[in-house]
């Protein structure tokens, strides 16, 4: 029974060895090229001229292509404006604008210098207050309504009045935007891409060329890490390789430096957003009203999704009786910005959590007790903002055992004690939590396909939609496919993502690829476990097969539930009799019954309508807790984590080790964004972090110093596959308790007023800030 | 003395030899491309992310076996490679069906998820197990994250990795420099060291002089000749396509420019001691340098780049100028007419501009000790506390004797286009009180004396402040040290 069990990744032996195979480690073909991508000048402007007859001169370089060349120039998730190469108009500064096909980097990077671009330049739009300013807008969400806001927010006791500004976030995916294309025969074409969505990028692709999509191939193996960064921006990069196996007829290699990558791919999006909150003397909110404006760089992308999450997170785990929550997204001369890991679930959690923290300063009640108060109820206070029942609600279970677990009360104590010293140093501690809507809210994505294949050794071979990135969605489907067939996962490989194997299918995001992929799986091995148990009933039964009389063909009606497939044996349940694993297949084989079967899952029971409110916009939550306890340097402002507790309920884990794996990843992901990665442009547009140099990733020493991961017990989660829970985004939003325990921090030095401050709170944020109380 | 012009390495037990433009390639690259070992991964091209971490041992041991180090591949040319070896992850494991135990404890503590920063963790980690059983010393949590803080990874938070790192049972833990001991190699690489290696293709020169005398005479027939040391600065300008270096010159061939050495008065550094065995000299030495060392940079870093190299180089924000400049170092210099020194303060003439003659090289620092009644303080603040390069730094020597500030020596870097001695401060203070008045004066007055510039890693307002607090700070660390 390998499901539950903490098997290693199936990856893991290739990766310790160095042998995984990645995009960029592939062998280099005979007459392979390489792509190199050029950047626009400017943040906005119009191209006059490209000049680069110069730069083709250059020895090694075979091709420069242009806007131009391209059948068709525009792709986009939800709206086709996004250009591949810029044709007339510039985005962003280091927005791609040509392509140099060379035979070494060293050509490529002479040529690149020798290429004239004429611009006509105009003063860019870079932040969200000059967008919101000149009514540049790239959407405005509908509203989430509820109760008399106006009237309650009159009434409160309390009301506090702020903004909440958080800073975007680089991916940092260790392995670079990287594709290889190899032209086949007939205009076909096969994609290698390091890509989380394989079928938007054949899409792309194909349509870029002018291409059937049945004409190209689009296969994942595995990424150096993705984090939402792969989801939609892998494609134009694959049509940019395309295009140059194209127009050479020869394989095209293109991966980005990380200086290139940074510069020209889209990150987290920034958020601004407002806010009013009224509460009664005991923190118990009354009235909420918030207004968020996201920052979605040039075009489109998955913006208005994004800006989608972020009002469904806003309610963080918090009840809001009387609400107003309103968004809107800008576009400024910046990257588009894109999925990251919580997609703007984050974002909106961390608003309220701020607002909390504010409360509490305001109020000099401790946060936990105000939080505590705020949860959603299990019977009654259990309707979200946009109409869902909080089924199962584990929120207050998480909190009080976390409180218990942690130690809570005795560390905030002790936290006070420490502050009266003043020994140059000042500590704070905070606990958030999270309640993670598990679903994509554009429903037709929540659906997958997986192809199972037995060979006749009693090995298999799995393929779905879902893409390797670290994250063991694929060591989870092994594992669902073992316990299915009860063999050792070491039976059961998971192949590489291929469009021609699985088609139409969602991107691996959301953290849905067990979810959907998982349960497909499941439904493939369950129609070749129904056929095998036939098999084996027949052959439980003594009927036997010859060279003239096959086996009766399948007969759906007949019970077998009373066969067990455990441990390599086909059981009998009532006289103990077995067949092995392969004996079985040996029979079906030979009787022409079919080992391999493949089957589509669709997440039931979905549907959400924005106007009145009503429906299910997720399939269920995924719940967690963290308490930090955070120290500040009060010379320099140099922030220590002491410690974090998490707590997750992530129902009942396919892979507890690659659970808490997730869930530690995550949390450090998200304290890196609450820090210090902070991203630093020039007054120009450029970005100038654009390196690990000058972007700040957490490392080993800035992980909390006592570190504890803890998973709750949960059965209830009747709605997914083997009543798991999505894991992947969910413990991100956790990193906002160490940016809450620095507001608590600062709480103490701050006499006359609350602390205000944004995200990343940088040491130079904190030092400042401290410097204001002076 | 006839000069080769080939390179001679081992890679992984196998004996290379390296000519023609290929010397010039970074080690990473040719690992990749030319060798197919793909598992050394290239992430930033600039030393800071340790995906492309390889062990390299240059010398022989105390116990006369080779000394495996990490270090970052992509940054370092194969003329630096030189009659050392190279061990990649892929040499690690000892057959197909025998991991290396760092190996086996990564799988076994989901060490890795997307596996592209993996095999720079598994040589950081062999590292790490090959000094600590060398040193019988076992595997502490604080231990496991000094020796992999160079390394960045995305996926996991660590927390497994370092699971993994205090998993491994040293005593079952075979090392590699037995695994890879060949007394051929070592008498080979003796031979090696002691030719002379003169390399050029099309533009390109490299030279590697086996004495100091060769050296002082191809600097002073070539002045343009550019010293390159462990290429930590270098190797990354060039990467980024910002410098070329037509002609280059090593010296880590030469024996008596590694030394590192003391007597009463001062310690001397040899122009190519490593940042890691001058850590290591220090440690009991002088404890406050140790600790400003240890946040300098990665283990990586600290392995290929030297002292000397980190004041020639010359930035504004070296880490170690401020300490070499209030502790009045001096820097030896020799051309073939003769040896001069110049007192650190005295060394830089502007931004990246030194008090050196175009055919003289560093060949030496000499660093007073620190005195009993003195006051050492080093403060540096980055936006990331390891592994970062500073916004700003500060270095105090203080005496006091009764009282009153006897000495006071201050320099500031990160605020100006060279580190800066503050002499005037210096002088406002020496026979004053030592009191908390006496220091908040000194910070009022500093933005009367520095206008640093906002940048990439701080706004200059930032800068003003933390300038300031680091004298309150030195006060009140020393005064509480002192319970002055």
């Amino acid at each position: 029974m390998s499901v539950g069990k903490n098997i290693k990744h199936d990856s893991a032996i290739s990766h310790v060895t160095g042998e995984s195979i990645f995009i960029d480690d592939r062998p280099k073909m005979q007459n392979e090229v390489l792509v190199g991508v050029l950047g626009a000048p400017i943040s906005a402007g119009l191209v006059k001229k490209i000049d680069f007859s110069s730069a083709l001169k250059v020895e090694g370089i075979l091709g420069i292509y242009t806007a131009k060349d391209f059948p068709h120039n525009r792709w986009g998730t939800i709206i086709p404006e996004q250009p591949i190469l810029v044709d007339d108009i510039i985005g962003y500064i280091d927005e791609p604008i040509c392509l140099i096909a060379g035979l070494s980097d060293v050509a490529i990077l002479t040529a690149k210098k020798l290429i004239k671009i004429e611009v006509e330049e105009k003063e860019p739009i870079l932040t969200i207050d000059q967008a919101v300013l000149a009514q540049q807008f790239i959407c405005l969400a509908t509203p989430f309504k509820r109760g008399d806001v106006d009237n309650a927010m009159k009434n409160a006791p309390h009301v506090l009045k702020g903004e909440f500004i958080c800073g975007g976030q680089e991916h940092f995916y260790m392995e670079s935007q990287a594709t290889i294309v190899y032209p086949l025969e007939n205009g076909q074409m096969e994609v290698h891409s390091s890509s989380q969505h394989p079928t938007e990028t054949q899409h792309v692709v194909a349509h870029a060329l002018g291409l059937d999509f049945s004409q190209v191939v689009c296969v994942v193996k595995r990424m150096g890490g993705g984090f939402g960064g792969k989801e939609s921006q892998a494609a134009h990069f694959a049509a940019m390789a395309a295009l140059v196996a194209f127009k050479l007829k020869r394989p095209a290699r293109l991966a980005l430096s990380k200086d290139d990558d940074m510069m020209m791919t889209g990150k987290r999006h920034p958020f601004k957003n407002f806010y009013e909150v009224g509460f009664d003397n005991d923190g118990t909110i009354l009235a909420f009203k918030a207004k968020l404006y996201a920052n979605g760089g040039a075009y489109t992308d998955l913006t208005p999704s994004i800006l989608d999450r972020a009002m469904f997170h806003i309610d963080g785990s918090y009840y809001f009786e009387n609400c107003l929550i309103e968004g809107s997204a800008v576009r400024t001369n910046q990257h588009s910005n894109t999925a990251f890991r919580g997609f703007g679930g984050p974002q909106g959690n961390m608003t309220i959590e701020s607002v909390i923290e504010d409360m509490a300063n305001y109020l000099k009640i401790d946060s936990f007790r105000i939080r505590h108060r705020n949860l959603y109820g299990k019977d009654s206070r259990n309707i979200t903002p946009y109409g869902q029942i909080v089924d199962n609600n584990v929120l207050p279970e998480i909190f009080e055992k976390l409180h218990a677990s942690s130690g809570y009360e005795k560390l905030a104590l002790e936290v006070a004690a420490f502050n009266k010293e003043k020994n140059g140093k000042v500590q704070g501690l905070s606990m958030t939590g999270c309640k993670f809507g598990i679903a994509f809210t554009a429903r037709h994505l929540n659906q997958g396909n997986a192809l199972v294949n037995v060979h006749l050794d009693g090995t298999v071979q799995v393929s779905t939609g879902a893409t390797e990135m670290g994250q063991g969605v694929n060591t989870k489907m092994q594992q669902i496919t073992a316990h299915a067939f009860g063999i050792d996962p070491k039976k059961v490989i998971v192949m590489s993502t291929s469009t021609e194997k699985n088609h139409n299918t969602s991107p691996t995001a959301a953290s849905s690829g067990a979810d959907i992929n998982g349960a497909a799986t499941l439904l493939a091995c369950q129609k070749i476990l129904a056929r095998l148990k036939w098999v084996a009933h027949l052959n439980f039964l003594g009927v036997t097969f010859n060279d003239k009389d096959e086996l009766p063909t399948f007969d759906e009606s007949i019970n077998t539930d009373y066969i067990l497939f455990e441990q390599e044996l086909i059981k009998h349940t009532g006289t103990g009799k077995t067949l092995t694993w392969q004996e079985v297949l040996k029979i079906a084989y030979f009787n022409r019954v079919s080992l391999g079967d493949y089957a589509f899952y669709r997440t039931p029971d979905l549907g959400f309508d924005k106007k009145t409110l009503t429906g299910k916009a997720f399939n269920y939550f995924t719940n967690g807790a963290a308490v930090s306890l955070v120290e500040i340097d009060e010379y320099t402002g140099e922030l220590k984590i002491k410690r974090t507790d998490i707590l997750m309920d992530l129902g009942r884990s396919i892979n507890p080790g690659i659970d808490v794996g997730q869930v530690s990843g995550a949390f450090v992901q998200g304290a890196g964004w609450v820090t210090t990665e902070n991203l630093y442009y020039h007054q120009s547009g450029k970005l100038l972090s654009h390196s690990p140099t000058t972007y700040k990733i957490p490392n080993i020493q800035d992980i909390p110093r006592e570190f504890n991961i803890e998973l709750l017990e949960n059965h209830t989660n009747t709605q997914n596959v083997h009543r798991s829970k999505a894991v992947g985004e969910p413990p991100l939003l956790l990193g906002a308790s160490v940016w809450t325990a620095v507001k608590n921090a600062l709480g103490y030095r701050c006499i006359k007023s609350i602390p205000q401050i944004s995200s990343p709170a940088t040491h130079e944020i904190i030092l400042m800030e401290l410097s204001r109380y002076e | 003395m006839e000069n080769r012009n080939k390179i001679i390495t081992t890679l992984n037990s196998k004996r290379i030899e390296i000519e023609g433009e290929n010397a010039f390639m970074p080690l990473a690259n040719y690992l990749r491309g030319n060798e197919c070992l793909t598992g050394t991964k290239v992430v930033c091209a600039e030393g800071d992310c340790g995906a492309c971490t390889v062990l390299l041992a240059r010398d022989i041991g105390p116990d006369g076996k080779l000394n495996f180090k990490a270090v970052n591949s992509c940054i370092i040319p194969l003329y630096l490679i030189d009659g050392a070896q190279v061990v990649t992850v892929e040499g690690l494991k000892k057959s197909d069906t025998e991991l290396h135990p760092v190996q086996n404890a990564m799988v076994d503590c989901h060490g890795a998820q997307c596996g592209y920063c993996t095999p720079g963790f598994i040589c950081s980690m062999a590292a790490l197990t090959e000094d600590a059983k060398t040193e019988n010393v076992a595997i502490t949590e604080k231990k496991a994250k000094n020796y992999l803080t160079g390394n960045l990874c995305r996926c996991t938070g660590y927390k497994p990795i370092i699971e993994a790192a205090m998993s491994i049972d040293l005593s079952k833990t075979e090392l590699l420099k037995d695994r890879f001991h060949n007394p051929q190699w070592l008498s080979e690489m003796k031979k090696i060291k002691s030719t002379p290696l003169l390399m050029t293709f099309n533009q390109k020169t490299i030279y590697l002089p086996v004495n100091l005398e060769d050296a002082l005479i191809a600097k002073n027939k070539n002045p343009d000749l550019r010293l390159i040391a462990g290429s930590t600065d270098l190797g990354v300008v060039i990467n980024k396509g910002k410098l070329s270096t037509p002609k280059a010159m090593a010296l880590y061939h030469i024996e008596e420019l590694k030394k590192i050495t003391h007597d009463d008065l001062e310690m001397t550094v040899g122009a190519t001691a490593t940042f890691s065995e001058f850590e290591y000299y220090v440690e009991k030495l002088n404890p406050e340098l140790k600790k400003i060392l240890h946040i300098f940079a990665s283990p990586q870093i600290k392995n290929q780049g030297t002292l000397v190299g980190n004041v020639v180089n010359a930035s504004p924000i070296a880490d170690t100028i401020p300490f070499l400049m209030a502790q009045d170092a001096k820097v030896v210099l020799k051309s073939i007419n003769g040896e001069r020194t110049v007192l650190m303060s005295d060394f830089y003439t502007g931004y990246k501009t030194l008090n050196i003659l175009p055919d003289e090289i560093v060949v030496a620092l000499k660093i007073p000790h620190s005195k009993k009644e003195e006051n050492l303080k080093l403060f540096k603040v980055s936006i990331r506390k390891d592994l970062d390069i500073s916004a700003v730094t500060f270095a105090g020597v203080m005496e006091v004797e009764l009282g009153k500030i006897k000495k006071a020596n201050f320099a500031l870097g990160g605020i100006a286009a060279t580190v800066v001695r503050m002499k005037s401060i210096e002088a406002g203070i020496v026979g004053a009180s030592f009191t908390r008045k006496t220091f908040e004066d000194i910070a009022m007055n500093i933005p009367n004396l520095i206008s640093p510039l906002s940048d990439v890693r701080a706004s200059k307002e930032y800068r003003l402040k933390l300038a300031q607090n680091f004298f309150l700070k030195f006060y009140d660390e020393v005064s509480k040290e002192n319970n002055l």
